[in-house]
């Protein structure tokens, strides 16, 4: 397009042709005050701040509705246009709170930075009441504070030309000639059919709308923050672009999004502890949107595979790494250290590689095809995995002329648990060992057809142990510490299991086991209202009367897992039994060999696991001499789609659930529960999302101290 | 990371950042070049600044030309450590009040305004300098703002920076403990180093968090204390200063009192409640000469002491219609409430809820939110039993203390307040249906102090040394203050910030030249 030369206060700007004097003015960094304009709206000058003069013309124009001409002359600053500006913003301020004491936008309030700029202050007006303020005031995720609008309509100009949805209008007060900002026939947002983008309020000039506090977090930069599903996983997934891609049928795309940050995604689709979903906006609604069913969705139709297609691997360093332990963590490390061209060997001590994926998540929650199928396309990478082979001391890896080392062993052992009478009976095991030994195709004796098992514990490690001996045919019952609201268990985990017949004690203490070396009689247990952790350690608050003894023929102990690293290992352990680390760092404190994963954070998820791998596969590859820089993009983004429209019933829209198998065929079968979500849920479900990143996309208008 | 380096960083960019930002600058260029930075955590300068008027001065050319010439800073000296018991850094209050007008020409100089001298209530000094807005003869709220907008371009123009939308996290020392940088972080989340000589703090306090508001005052933040939360203020300074080992010195609130719900929004109807009728607490008895109820500051601190905090102003409809005919007791420029106009239409909106939403029931009053119990704050009543029942009030003691107080009014008594010995001219009795209840809790506008300083504002450990290259200035240092803010000689924040933060920039500059300066690298 064409280019003009103008003038702007004597300084020569160019612009392209048919742009307007303010833009022009503000891209060449010249500041004009405006409050009503907006860079991703069209102006319509209501606010009259963007007056100018223009040599050789009568009077007064607005710089925002001026396109610029060759050679014009603009002058922006001068007495008379600073007067019509005061008198402006005298007219907002005269309806606007006078001091801003409790406003949540100070500092942050373009309305307020433009009072300090023109230096227009109320007192000469006479204040303007209003009684509209009040209407519509109880929405979920915008608050209207309306008292503080200033009716500049870039709310509406938001709604209606960039989103396409329209329902912010202004609406006129029967009585008298107040006008506001509001929906038709003042239905509440809900019902006025608003589909809760957040650009009204990301465009605000004022604190007139705001987010609900807590909605986003202040722990991220702000554009982070704004996208909290994203914000919140640890590998920071770009899931808004990934669903967009599940509505639209583009699975393979999807896919290629997930594979960007995690390389098992059909895994975590069907395990992942999706802090995601917890802090979804979409939950402030009706409920939080599916995203590991929509993630599984995903990776079960992903036909064409396209990510490998950009996955590139760097050259050979002629460096050599090698990573004890195949599980997420130390698999994970190798395919991004093998893709920044290292030689990485992984040794593991069990027969195949996955870790608590392979030896302790039960099949029925994670088919073993699906952990094997994704450590294959790891090994495709070049990452040589040598099985049964366990590494006795790290030291032995550095002197026979590995670069780097990664310690990646995880949680191996469980943790004893202190009750009177445990030393005295042998008859309990812990659920790490009893899972593993399932997985692997080996059995419990104590734990068959009528045998009464008692667990003891109440995380997901624990509804494993329960649910995998009620389907070998025991009578299970678990206790725990936590009542039954503040389980750390998932929900479903803990139903599907009430369901198969597990009995839970939720709210109870371990008193005494009661048995022999060979016989266990029962557990004495008692209720408790509620515990605490003092300086002593757990406190309990026993209800008086409530003990009693549950009678059991054997004990699994699901009360938290520990490593099982000795000082012989070759690295400097803490009292604990963890790797004594250099600060915030992956590095141990012997050069050149690093930990990660459970092994350094204590039993955490394989999201956190994977996430840690990433981590240290960027702190390595320094180490080595490389970049660090580990991200890729395998999917080329299509520029984001603005105009979301007008969607009648869009914010009712119920969250689909995933049919689970009959009780009585899952009862006693190792198959999975439940299934994926039918092609038809999956873009229901997915059409639910909020797209909170759109409003990234919305410029920050730069305030006059950005000039 | 990004790396940068400065002679002087300037920790948040509020009134005494601006102060110190621009006196920094000066002082450098004065004495052979150098950058000042400061570095703000919001998109403008002047924080809780914008939303003031007015800075106190004594012997001001202005004060002279408008003959207010009989309190001198040795009087202002003398009158203020009596006020605070001697409770205050005596060095740094003779050093303030003697720089006080110089900085009345210092800001001048610089293009700055001012309307004149005012006084804040009846009883005050005529010490507030008034900024004067554009356009505009009259007081108004926010005019600092404009001030503000001037020290912002100004400084730049003589070569200091401002990085907004950056706050700092961490100040850096070297080996002897000597300040030798910050750590800032970007509007993206990325880092920045920033090396320097000397930092000066000047972060505000602690108005905004609650947590530390509880775990150094004692006050329940909406329950029984309800000071403005200017967003931002979190006491980032005090925390870093304290990590780097700096004493912890006593922080009080700037005490004042409001009717959550109605100061901001129903400006009639709050100014009403402060009127000085007659006010009660919950046992339904007098605690105060309402008189006084135009120092902000004695009415908070006497709420203080009071049953859950709070105590209610009472007052009839003979009242309301003798404001409506002959003006309100007591008007104030800050508020600019003058007449009752918007009296009816106010009461309608609060009372009636005009258009709430048909979807339930409206938060209804800012702030109201906040409060577990969902009260509201002021009231209409047709009787003193239906008062006494909605408001918790004791009704027997209210309706001996209303007949005592009547008494006082128009009895054998008329006009004497045998009890607190209010003028007469504010005895006006409680006997006509309606009656209105507004209910006051403690407020404040932040906090003071924080780190103990000497009067070159350098920051001190616990053995009262100055941590080298460590300054603070404004309200993170406002210990001077002592247990009451000062109401008497209005325009106090604003002149300590500015003034504290100049001095601080003074001494930072002094002492990169001097033989204590350590290398930061060292």
């Amino acid at each position: 397009m064409a280019k003009v030369e103008f003038f702007v206060d004597g300084v020569k700007v160019e612009a392209e042709e048919g742009t307007s004097v303010l833009r022009a003015a503000l891209d060449a960094g010249i500041y004009i005050p405006h409050i009503c304009s907006h860079p991703d709206l069209e102006s319509r000058g209501g606010c009259k701040l963007c007056v100018i003069q223009i040599e050789g013309e009568e009077g007064t124009h607005l710089s925002c509705r001026t396109t610029v001409k060759p050679g014009m002359k603009v002058t922006t600053k001068n007495d008379r246009l600073d007067q019509i500006r005061r008198v402006s913003m005298e007219f907002m301020l005269a309806g606007h709170p006078h001091d801003c004491t409790t406003c949540k936008m100070y500092l942050k309030c373009e309305f307020q930075a433009m009072i300090q700029y023109v230096g227009a202050f109320a007192g000469r007006m006479r204040d303007v009441v209003k009684t509209t303020t009040h209407i519509n005031v109880n929405n979920p995720l915008i608050v209207r504070e309306m008292e503080r609008c200033i009716v500049c309509g870039r709310c509406i100009r938001a709604c209606k030309d960039v989103r396409g949805v329209g329902i912010l209008q202004l609406n006129k007060k029967d009585g008298n000639y107040e006008v506001y900002v509001g929906t038709k026939d003042d239905k509440p947002l809900v019902d006025a059919e608003c589909a809760f983008c957040g650009a009204c309020v990301e465009v605000c000039p004022t604190g007139a709308l705001q987010d609900q506090a807590g909605v986003f977090s202040s722990n991220y930069p702000r554009k982070q923050a704004l996208v909290p599903c994203e914000a919140e996983c640890p590998a920071h997934i770009d899931i808004p672009e990934y669903i967009r891609l599940v509505k639209e049928g583009k699975n393979s795309e999807a896919v290629a999004v997930i594979r960007e940050k995690v390389p098992y995604p059909h895994a975590l689709g069907l395990v992942c502890v999706h802090t995601c979903e917890s802090k979804c906006k979409r939950s402030y609604l009706n409920s939080a949107l599916s995203i590991r069913n929509l993630k599984r969705y995903a990776a079960e139709h992903d036909d064409k595979q396209i990510w490998k297609e950009k996955s590139k691997i760097k050259p050979a360093t002629g460096k050599k790494v090698a990573v004890v332990g195949a599980g997420p963590t130390g698999m994970t490390a190798a395919f991004y250290l093998a893709k920044q061209g290292h030689d990485v060997t992984v040794y593991e001590r069990n027969h195949k590689a996955g870790g608590y994926m392979q030896y302790g998540i039960p099949k029925y929650r994670l088919p073993r095809e699906v952990v094997d199928s994704e450590n294959q396309m790891i090994l495709d990478h070049g990452v040589k995995l040598v099985t049964d082979s366990e590494i006795k001391n790290v030291q032995d890896l550095k002197s026979v002329g590995y670069d780097a080392v990664l310690v990646a062993v995880g949680t191996q052992a469980g943790k004893d648990a202190v009750i009177p009478g445990l030393d005295g009976c042998g008859m309990h095991t812990t659920a790490v060992e009893f899972l593993r030994k399932i997985s692997n195709g080996e059995s419990d004796p104590n734990v068959k057809e009528g045998a009464k098992v008692i667990v003891l514990g109440g995380g997901n490690v624990a509804f494993d142990a329960a649910r995998t001996s009620a389907k070998l045919g025991a009578k299970v019952s678990l206790f725990c510490l936590e009542a039954r609201s503040q389980m750390l268990a998932d929900d479903e985990e803990i139903e599907q299991a009430q369901e198969e017949g597990v009995e839970v004690h939720d709210g109870t203490t371990n008193l005494e086991i009661i048995g022999s070396p060979t016989k266990l009689e029962g557990l004495r247990y008692a209720k408790i209202n509620g515990f605490k952790f003092g300086p002593k350690g757990l406190e309990v608050d026993k209800v008086e009367g409530s003990e009693a003894v549950e009678k059991g023929d054997y004990i699994i102990f699901a009360m938290g897992q520990k490593t099982d690293l000795q000082d012989s290992f070759g690295l400097e352990i803490n009292r604990f039994g963890y790797p004594v680390m250099q600060d915030v760092s992956h590095k141990t404190t012997t050069d050149g060999i690093f930990a990660a994963g459970d092994c350094i954070t204590g039993t955490k998820s394989v999201i956190l696991g994977i996430e840690g791998g990433r981590e240290a596969a960027t702190e390595i590859d320094k180490y080595l001499g490389g970049d660090g820089d580990i991200d890729e993009v395998l999917y080329d983004r299509e520029p984001l789609n603005p105009n979301i429209g007008y969607r009648e019933g869009f914010n009712r829209i119920p969250r689909e659930e995933l049919q689970v198998e009959s009780i009585d065929k899952r009862a006693r079968s190792f198959t999975p529960v439940d299934f994926g979500f039918t092609p038809e849920q999956s873009g229901c479900e997915a059409e639910r999302c909020l797209q909170c990143d759109l409003r990234c996309d919305l410029h920050k208008v730069k305030m006059w101290t950005e000039y | 990371m990004k790396h940068m380096e400065a002679d002087v960083v300037v920790v948040a960019c509020g009134m005494s950042g601006l102060a110190a930002l621009t006196q920094a600058q000066e002082s450098l260029n004065a004495t052979g070049g150098g950058t000042a930075v400061a570095f703000e955590k919001s998109g403008t300068s002047g924080g809780a600044a914008n939303m003031g008027m007015a800075l106190l001065a004594f012997e001001s050319q202005l004060q002279k030309e408008q003959m207010y010439n009989d309190f001198t800073k040795d009087d202002a000296f003398r009158f203020f450590m009596e006020y605070v018991h001697w409770r205050s850094n005596a060095r740094v209050v003779r050093k303030w009040f003697n720089m006080s007008s110089d900085t009345i020409q210092w800001l001048q100089d610089k293009g700055v305004e001012f309307l004149g001298v005012f006084k804040y209530f009846k009883n005050s000094h005529a010490t507030q300098h008034m900024v004067k807005a554009p356009g505009s003869n009259k007081p108004s709220e926010r005019s600092a703002s404009y001030m503000n907008k001037r020290l912002t371009e100004y400084v730049q123009e003589i070569g200091g920076k401002i990085i907004f939308n950056t706050p700092v996290k961490e100040i850096l020392t070297g080996s002897k403990g000597q300040v030798r940088g910050v750590i800032a972080v970007d509007e993206n989340g990325e880092e920045i180093e920033c090396l320097c000589n000397a930092v000066i703090v000047a972060t505000g306090g602690i108005g905004n968090n609650v947590d530390m508001i509880e775990k150094y005052m004692g006050w329940k933040w909406g329950v029984d204390m309800f000071t403005f939360r200017i967003p931002g203020i979190d006491g980032d300074g005090l925390n870093m200063a304290w990590n780097i080992g700096a004493r912890k010195a006593k922080i009080n609130m700037e005490v004042t009192y409001n009717t959550p719900g109605t100061t901001d929004i129903f400006k009639t109807l709050s100014e009403v409640g402060r009127q000085p009728n007659l006010m009660v607490n919950l046992k339904g008895q007098r605690f105060i000469n309402e008189e006084i109820m135009d120092n902000t500051t004695f009415t908070g601190n006497s709420l203080l002491l009071q049953k859950e905090h709070c105590g209610f102003t009472i007052w009839d409809q003979n009242i309301v219609d003798y404001y409506k005919e002959h003006g309100l007791d007591y008007i104030t420029y800050h508020h600019g409430i003058t007449h009752m106009d918007k009296w009816d239409e106010e009461l309608d909106a609060y009372l009636n809820h005009k258009g709430i939403a048909a979807s339930g029931l409206s938060m209804l009053h800012e702030g109201m939110d906040d409060q577990a119990s969902g009260q509201t704050n002021f009231w209409k009543f047709d009787s003193i039993d239906e008062l006494c029942q909605v408001t918790g009030i004791n009704e027997k003691n209210l309706k001996a203390t209303i007949a005592e107080y009547n008494e006082m009014c128009n009895g054998n008594m008329r006009g004497y307040d045998w009890q607190f010995l209010k003028d007469h001219r504010f005895l006006k009795p409680i006997t006509k249906a309606p009656f209105y209840v507004a209910r006051h809790f403690p407020g404040g506008y932040g906090s003071l102090g924080g780190l103990e300083v000497t009067d070159n504002m350098e920051v001190c450990d616990d053995n009262f040394d100055p941590i080298p290259g460590l300054y603070g200035c404004g309200n993170d240092t406002a210990t001077v203050f002592a247990d009451s803010y000062c109401f008497y000689n209005p325009g106090s924040t604003m002149s300590y910030a500015i003034n504290s933060g100049r001095i601080a920039a003074m001494s930072a500059v002094a002492y990169m030249d001097s033989d204590e300066f350590i290398d930061p690298e060292e």
